[in-house]
């Protein structure tokens, strides 16, 4: 009896396991070869206000299949399909239809936005990325010089894709990096400012082909409200860089005066303070930067070891870190009239009371708002070396 | 509570076999009317020998005994010769026809360590079949078992199932005395008790418990007693039987009784406060109640340094998860869960698939029944062959499907690294379990991915945490003391902290050191 | 009914998955809209109802040992009302449960299993927990002790892998409107704070049960504690957007991302979140099971499980239409009428049960209970 009741309740089990495994089969379950690993994507506005949506996506390749038949040899890494469309999801549902597999984002790595599309608006665009269940957060976003879909096309070198490269040099951080959250947080912010990281296509060498080359991140988009208005170079952005305390990797060449020659200096690591202050009713921003050196090059003849030539690199590293942030401030501040310094944040954690009646004339008061730079720059080594290399002792100056 | 429980509730308990006619009857006095009897019970067996004498030359007597179970040579010094020897010392000055006094014929004249009197057939049929001479006299109604009985056995070996590198290298043999003299031989103290119990219908194995009294809870000799008696079977060849038989749940893929050809690990669990069981004929005993920590256990890790040990332990956890989960791992990751794998080792594998035909859970499951198979057929093959296996095995499972394009690389080295996880663990029946429960959990992964996975391992927990051993929460070793148990447990804490014995169900001698 | 025990250190290892479980999912998103920044400090206000409830539970507990709300409400309140607050709860926790099984098919189906009927994956889970429930509180108080140190380990580790996302400055400005919108902010969480009441159908069934309460009080600050760090993680991690995510703490495992290899950990986060809300479902289906089965004068709970378990995935499917209405109604209603049934209704019985003792013996009893 009881035995009886046991088996019969097993066949039932074996029963139900067997349905889930036959019906549950087939509900969410994707072969690995039948997904597209998308590994970036462009946006581009076109004629009629359409967006095309344009995908690099993987293409798996046997690994030194020398010896299994044709599929190595020159083939591409990833292919290029462009859709067209009202909105993203437009644009993806006609790239669909000329997919044999099915788009998979979970890979997705970079996001560019063309020219014309950054200038028309991204945040319709972030709200896909952000919304969809699959993409990343964490993806890189950048504005292509020209049209997305070219810098894309391109078939770089060392790297596997186009994406792969745009990736480690947003991640190198030398210019600006924005993921797709930073960029909404950014957006969301005080200011409501973002700064996106602009990329074009290097030139190619002789001989190569027009293809065969990589885009490189040249200046920064900047944006106000979600409409791009403008682009910095590479070196407003590093005093954009300072002020915001995002420099992670910077060089600083000066001359101390009376001597021949440059120094430059590697920076180790910089922080940045912005103190907002409300003296008699003015407001004011006191910028301070405090960051730590080592000499890389000295083209002088100061020797390193003593004491007073370091003070003397000191000032002049301080002076010429001084000359970015306020030609970054300047050209921002003065001419283009956009908060990408983070200032109405500092003031709004600071005063946030105060805040709440100065937001509404923010725009007013912040193309004359004063700004004061401190920076004190230390310089912790000088290397592998104390005196100049390959001069005459005597010429040396202590 | 009901869902899991299994008992024998459905078995009815009688108490003794039903025995062959006469045997209940005493023995007459008259030696002939028992010999006819007993000739009759083994009448066409050639291997039992009823050898007749005269004691002193005058009382008849017959010594009967089964070839090869007795030791014939101490049968002639110790017991023919003296007996027959006509002036004995003790019939001096008597009458020839004066009656034989049987005590001091036993006092005097026998000189064997081991007599039993034996008052009935039966007794007489028992101590035969269990090798022992049985001596009748013409004139006593009682005969003598003399304890002769010797026969051929293998040597103590190093036991070949759990073989360590470091600690004793004895292991039990099919001799249940010798077994017992193990034990005895380290365990020096009296309360080291066992206690005997005969099964089978016709084999009539004896079947020992030991315990350690004082430190095992009677709770468990009793239940293990009373679970033995209910066993009917014509026959216990290996422990195996009673294993099953006294399972609290048979129908799980878990072993809930531990077994030992070793005598270090028996004595182990004697004075963690366990039962052992042995059974005459088999080299393997029985532990009960055992926690599922302890089958993932091995000797040897008492043995070599407790930090060394602890990482062992990690490492087997790991491998443990590892041979449970990682094919169906693979499948839900490659067919659910794309986006966990890093982009260039996603387009490795997803090259390596590309011209597979069939669906990552079909090749898992080919490639996993194909590896048990082999593991199979390894082990039931003469040392000889099984080198052969394994080439075929590797070459051309391993390489040419490769080659031919029916499964994966990827496949291969997960189904090579399932196996050798599922190897880590020292008790095969565990083991084992795992290796079955691999299969339910590649299905789920192939219908619910991760969260199927999920959802099954929460069902084996369940199931885990409702089983109980002897009346003992399988999990035990974990909850319900957990400080206690952690030690022994997440870790191997050295002896000189591992003070408190495993508290199984009393609170009683709970020190180890004093 | 069943006599299987559980310790108290297990009592609180089933309270904790109990609360947390969900918490940790619509909650955070909820509590940042009202709080904004303060979101961190909502928790810590939310805890106080939680040790509320603990107190009451145990008061009660205290004077009527060894009963349920199910059989002390008879004796606090008559038989005809008694019966009628029994059924008020059972019908409480079988909708309150079937809220939690929709949150979870949600979660499951929006994140994960697009495809997949939200029934299939509900079922699924309601058939483990039925197995669970039917093996016995002993069982499932084991269950707990093994799996809730994992979950606790799995949390710090994500606390850990986020720390180079963080961001402090997202703190600020703390209390920009003064405290007020962290209260408010607290509102969603203390009705989850309030399901600590299930501990008055746990309590029969501790062994030590006088260490209930100081156990009941660990598993609030532990509660409180995870979710002050899930919290302060989600914060410093997304800032000022934390409100527009739906689940913000799984929206940070997204965003992980440790030398480019571990990313992408959701999966592995939701898997082991699965356990606890696994062991959340089992808490409060078998209060309902075994509240049912006094409730009805039954000796075994055992043959109502999978019964109710059918129910339970039907009034599941009915709970909502869709996520916005769940969310909403969590947000708003849903606060209220969990704390009104689960803090409120014991404090009044305990007050009416106070009065009656009063009004019995002229002896404090009471206070004599108290002393033990």
């Amino acid at each position: 009896m009881a035995i009886g009741k046991k088996v019969r309740r097993a066949l039932v089990f074996l029963l139900v396991s067997i349905n889930v495994v036959i019906l549950g089969g087939c509900w969410d379950r994707e072969e690995i070869n039948d997904i597209a690993i998308v590994l970036g994507i462009g946006i581009d506005r076109v004629k009629n206000g359409n967006i095309r949506l344009t995908v690099e996506i993987a293409v798996p390749r046997v690994i030194g299949s020398g010896q299994m038949g044709g599929t190595g040899g020159d083939k591409e890494e990833t292919i290029i399909r462009s859709g067209t469309g009202v909105t993203i999801a437009d644009a993806i549902a006609q790239l669909q239809e000329r997919l044999p597999r099915r788009l998979f984002w979970g890979h997705m790595k970079i996001v560019i936005f063309g020219e014309q599309a950054a200038k028309v608006g991204i945040r319709e665009h972030l709200d896909f990325l952000i919304r969809h269940p699959q993409t990343r957060t964490r993806c890189n976003v950048f504005v292509g010089k020209g049209s997305a879909k070219s810098m894309l096309e391109l078939i770089p070198p060392i790297e596997q894709s186009a994406s792969e490269v745009l990736r480690e040099m947003a991640e190198s951080r030398t210019l600006m990096r924005k993921t797709a959250k930073e960029t909404l947080q950014t957006l969301n912010s005080e200011a409501e400012t973002v700064l996106l990281p602009m990329v074009k296509v290097l030139p190619p060498p002789k001989g190569k082909k027009e293809i065969e080359t990589i885009p490189f991140i040249y200046s920064t988009a900047v944006f106000k409200k979600d409409r791009m208005i403008g682009q910095i170079d590479d070196y407003i952005t590093r005093g954009v860089l300072w002020i915001r305390d995002e420099i992670k990797l910077a060089h600083v060449t000066a001359r101390v005066p009376g001597e021949r020659g440059n120094i430059t200096s590697r920076m180790i690591r910089a922080h940045t303070d912005i103190t907002p202050k409300h003296e008699k009713g003015r407001w004011k921003i006191i910028v301070n930067v405090t960051s730590e050196h080592d000499i890389i090059l000295n083209g002088t003849k100061l020797d390193l070891l003593s004491e007073r030539n370091i003070q003397r690199i000191e000032t002049e590293l301080e002076k010429d870190i001084k000359r970015r942030m306020r030609s970054a401030l300047d050209q921002l501040q003065k001419d283009m009239k956009v908060d990408v310094f983070g200032f109405a944040d500092a003031i709004h954690k600071k005063y946030p009371s105060r805040w709440r009646h100065l937001k509404k004339r923010w725009n007013d008061v912040f193309p004359d708002l004063p700004v004061e730079l401190n920076i004190t720059v230390k310089v912790r080594r000088p290397g592998m070396n104390f005196p100049p290399q390959g001069v005459p002792e005597q010429e040396v100056k202590e | 509570m009901r869902f899991f429980q299994r008992g024998k509730k459905g078995r009815p308990s009688q108490p003794a076999v039903t025995k062959p006619s006469g045997t209940q009857d005493a023995l007459a006095v008259n030696m002939n009317d028992n010999l006819q009897k007993i000739q009759n019970i083994y009448r066409d067996c050639i291997d039992v020998i009823f050898r007749s004498f005269k004691i002193g030359g005058h009382t008849s007597a017959v010594l009967i005994y089964i070839n090869g179970l007795a030791n014939m040579e101490e049968m002639n010094e110790n017991v023919l010769r003296p007996l027959m020897e006509k002036n004995s010392d003790s019939r001096q000055g008597a009458s020839p026809t004066e009656q034989l006094n049987a005590t001091s014929l036993l006092e005097q004249q026998l000189t064997v360590a081991k007599v039993n009197k034996v008052q009935t057939i039966g007794e007489c049929v028992q101590y035969i079949a269990a090798g022992s001479p049985v001596l009748l006299i013409d004139g006593q109604s009682e005969g003598f078992a003399l304890g002769l009985s010797e026969w051929e056995k293998r040597p103590i070996e190093e036991p070949i199932a759990e073989s360590v590198i470091r600690g004793p290298r004895e292991g039990f043999i099919e001799s249940l005395e010798t077994n017992l003299s193990l034990l005895r031989r380290r365990i020096r103290s009296p309360l080291l008790k066992t206690k005997s119990v005969t099964l089978g219908k016709y084999i009539k194995t004896q079947v020992v418990i030991c315990y350690m009294e004082g430190i095992t809870p009677e709770a468990f000799v009793t239940e293990a007693e009373k679970r033995l008696q209910r066993i009917e079977l014509d026959g216990v060849l290996e422990s195996g039987y009673i294993e099953e038989l006294i399972e609290d749940h048979p129908y799980s893929p878990f072993p809930q009784v531990l077994n030992t050809e070793r005598p270090d690990v028996a004595i182990a669990n004697l004075l963690e406060g366990r039962i052992v069981i042995m059974q005459d004929g088999s080299p393997f005993v029985l532990v009960m109640p055992v926690s599922f920590y302890s089958l993932i256990q091995s000797s040897e890790d008492y043995y070599q340094r407790a930090l060394i040990s602890a990482l062992i332990r990690w490492l087997r956890y790991l491998f443990l998860l590892i041979s449970l989960l990682l094919p169906s791992a693979y499948i839900a990751i490659l067919t659910f869960h794309q986006e966990m794998i890093p982009t260039t080792l996603l387009l490795t594998v997803a090259a390596s698939r590309e011209r597979i035909p069939f669906p990552a859970l079909v090749e898992a499951l080919i490639m996993e029944v194909v590896f048990e198979a082999l593991r199979e057929a390894g082990v039931r093959l003469p040392k000889q062959t099984g080198a052969a296996v394994s080439i075929v095995g590797a070459l051309v499972i391993g390489q040419a499907a490769v080659q031919a394009g029916l499964v994966s690389a990827p496949m291969i080295m997960i189904v090579a690294l399932t196996g050798i996880a599922s190897f880590t663990i020292p008790r095969f029946t565990a083991g084992i379990a795992l290796r079955m429960l691999r299969f339910p959990m590649m299905f789920l992964a192939g219908s619910l991915g991760l969260l199927g996975i999920m959802l099954g391992l929460l069902l084996i927990l369940i199931h885990m945490a409702s089983l109980r051993s002897l009346g003992v929460p399988y999990l035990n070793a974990h909850v319900p003391n957990m400080e206690h148990q952690a030690k022994d447990v997440l870790t191997r804490t050295p002896w000189w902290k591992l003070n408190a014995r495993p508290r199984i169900n009393e609170r009683r001698r709970n020190n180890r050191q004093s | 009914m069943e006599n299987e025990k559980i310790t108290s250190v297990q009592m609180m290892m089933l309270l904790y998955p109990a609360i947390t479980a969900t918490a940790i999912l619509l909650v955070p998103g909820v509590t940042a809209q009202h709080a904004q920044q303060d979101m961190w400090l909502s928790p810590i206000w939310a805890s106080l109802i939680g040790f509320l409830t603990v107190h009451i539970t145990v008061q009660l507990y205290r004077l009527y040992p060894k009963k349920t709300p199910i059989e002390y409400s008879v004796d606090i309140a008559g038989p005809f009302f008694g019966k009628f607050i029994g059924l008020l709860l059972l019908f409480f926790y079988f909708h309150v449960t079937a809220i939690i099984i929709r949150e979870y098919g949600e979660f499951v189906v929006g994140n994960f299993l697009f495809r997949t009927p939200i029934d299939f994956v509900m079922g699924a889970m309601v058939f483990v927990c039925a197995v669970a429930v039917r093996s016995g509180i002993a069982v499932l108080g084991r269950l707990a002790q093994i799996l809730v140190p994992v979950v606790i380990l799995l949390l710090t580790i994500i606390v850990i892998l986020v720390f180079p996302d963080i961001e402090l400055e997202n703190m600020f400005p703390m209390f920009e409107n003064g405290l007020l919108p962290s209260i408010m902010g607290a509102a969603t969480p203390q009705s989850w704070f309030s399901e600590c009441f299930l501990m008055a159908f746990l309590l029969p069934h501790v062994i030590d049960e006088n260490h209930g309460r100081r156990w009941g009080n660990i598993a609030v600050v532990s509660i409180m504690l995870t979710l002050f760090f899930t919290n302060l993680a989600t914060l410093f991690v997304f800032g000022n957007i934390t409100a527009s995510f739906v689940y913000p703490v799984i929206s940070v495992v997204r965003y992980i991302s440790i030398a480019d290899f571990l990313e992408h950990v959701e999966v592995v986060v939701m898997a082991l979140w699965v356990v606890g809300v696994f062991l959340k479902i089992s808490v409060f289906y078998y209060a309902l099971v075994t509240g049912l089965a006094r409730w009805l004068n039954l000796s075994q709970y055992e043959p109502l499980v999978f019964s109710v378990g059918l129910l339970l995935c039907l009034l599941s499917n009915w709970s909502a239409n869709d996520l916005v209405e769940l969310t909403h109604f969590l947000g708003t209603t849903g606060s209220f009428y969990l704390s009104f049934v689960q803090t409120v209704i014991p404090l009044f019985l305990l007050l009416v049960a106070k009065w009656r003792n009063r009004a019995a013996s002229p002896q404090p009893a009471v206070s004599h209970q108290e002393r033990k």
